[in-house]
């Protein structure tokens, strides 16, 4: 069995697995941290059983596996919950983040409008990742805080992305027949400072284009991309109102692959 | 039938808008334009009828529609509780 530490915003965990569980330490990897020292809140253990894998939390069983992607996906989940708790008075957005010069691109949205898509296509496109599903952000000095955890695409995308572009900044692995991981090969490991917020919108009928968003247009919508507040409404309100009017906001409006990449170029001014 | 502010109501900036949030509610209300003037209206009891007045006295358009318009707002003022009315 091998125990690593992983360090998330205001969250340390500890990992214990079996040495054979390769996937687990490249699941986890750019959260992985060499220093032992400190505290865990929270201790998970992988043990092998007769059927497969099981998943213990503080010494309780959470659940039994058949398989380790299964395990994985439902450790990260856990993880995912336990950071929104942790992350207390910071606003927790359901989105990816990127780092764009030296600032952050947060892309929220609804689920299938294609965050992870555009989190995954600025990441090729030579931006540095910084998280994917939870991205915290300090209200109070506007800096995102890393979480990058691997992203889960549907195999078709990855397939249709494959047939176009090649993929040079991670590792794109096909897996079963729905589902496709990315290991981007690297991480900002530091807070950024935010600058941008992307809205992902993606309809095949539609004409593809940017649309600029004045804070007050989109509070409530930006709202409804917030993982529920640890303290009061009002709290979370005042924080978002504060980011709406810090950050640039565009909607992206886009009906295929090429126009995702083309809107992003254009927007971020890149060749 | 009088409409007056409710006293619970918080009134925040988001922007150049206005948001209007009661604690109990659980939700937060940016205002557009008209609902934005009848609230600032409201800042002393008026009738439906005094609020129809003054809104086609600052706003160009059909009666029609500014009534139900207005209808609409003061609903949903009174479903959020950001309003309440007197006899």
């Amino acid at each position: 069995m091998k125990t690593f530490f992983l360090s998330f915003p205001r969250l340390n965990i500890s990992l214990t697995a079996p040495d054979e569980i390769g996937d687990i330490q490249s699941a986890f990897l750019h959260s992985i941290n060499p220093d032992t020292n400190l505290p865990p809140r929270h201790k998970y253990v992988i043990e092998p059983t007769p059927n497969g894998l099981s998943l213990l939390k503080d010494g309780h069983l959470m659940e039994q596996f058949g398989s380790s992607l299964d395990l994985i996906c439902r450790l990260e989940e856990d993880i995912e919950n336990t950071l929104i708790r942790a992350i207390g008075d910071w606003v927790g957005f359901h989105a990816g983040a990127v780092v764009i010069g030296d600032t952050a691109c947060v892309i929220a949205g609804n689920p299938d409008t294609g965050k992870t898509t555009t989190t995954f296509n600025l990441i090729e496109m030579g931006h540095i990742f910084l998280s994917e599903e939870v991205t915290p952000v300090d209200p109070e000095t506007f800096l995102v805080y890393p979480y990058p955890q691997v992203l889960t695409l549907s195999r078709t995308y990855a397939e249709e992305h494959l047939s176009l572009y090649s993929v040079q900044n991670g590792e794109l692995k096909i897996l079963g027949s729905q589902m496709a991981r990315y290991h981007p090969y690297a991480v900002g490991l530091d807070p950024v400072p935010l600058k941008t917020i992307l809205i992902p919108a993606y309809d095949p009928s539609e004409t593809p284009g940017i649309e600029k968003l004045a804070a007050g247009e989109v509070f409530t919508e930006l709202l409804r991309y917030c993982f529920p507040p640890n303290r009061d409404d009002e709290h979370l309100f005042d924080s978002v109102i504060r980011i709406c009017e810090k950050s640039e906001i565009f909607r992206l409006r886009t009906n295929s692959l090429q126009s995702m990449r083309q809107l992003l170029k254009e927007l971020f001014n890149l060749d | 039938m009088l409409y007056k502010r409710s006293n619970k109501v918080k009134i925040k900036k988001v922007g150049n808008n206005t948001a209007l949030y009661v604690r109990d509610q659980k939700g937060i209300h940016v205002l557009n334009e008209t609902a934005l003037f009848i609230w600032e209206t409201l800042r002393d009891p008026f009738t439906f009828d005094e609020l129809l007045y003054m809104l086609s006295d600052v706003f160009d358009g059909d009666t029609t529609e500014m009534k139900a318009d207005l209808h609409e707002i003061l609903d949903l003022f009174l479903r959020y509780d950001l309003v309440y009315t007197e006899k």
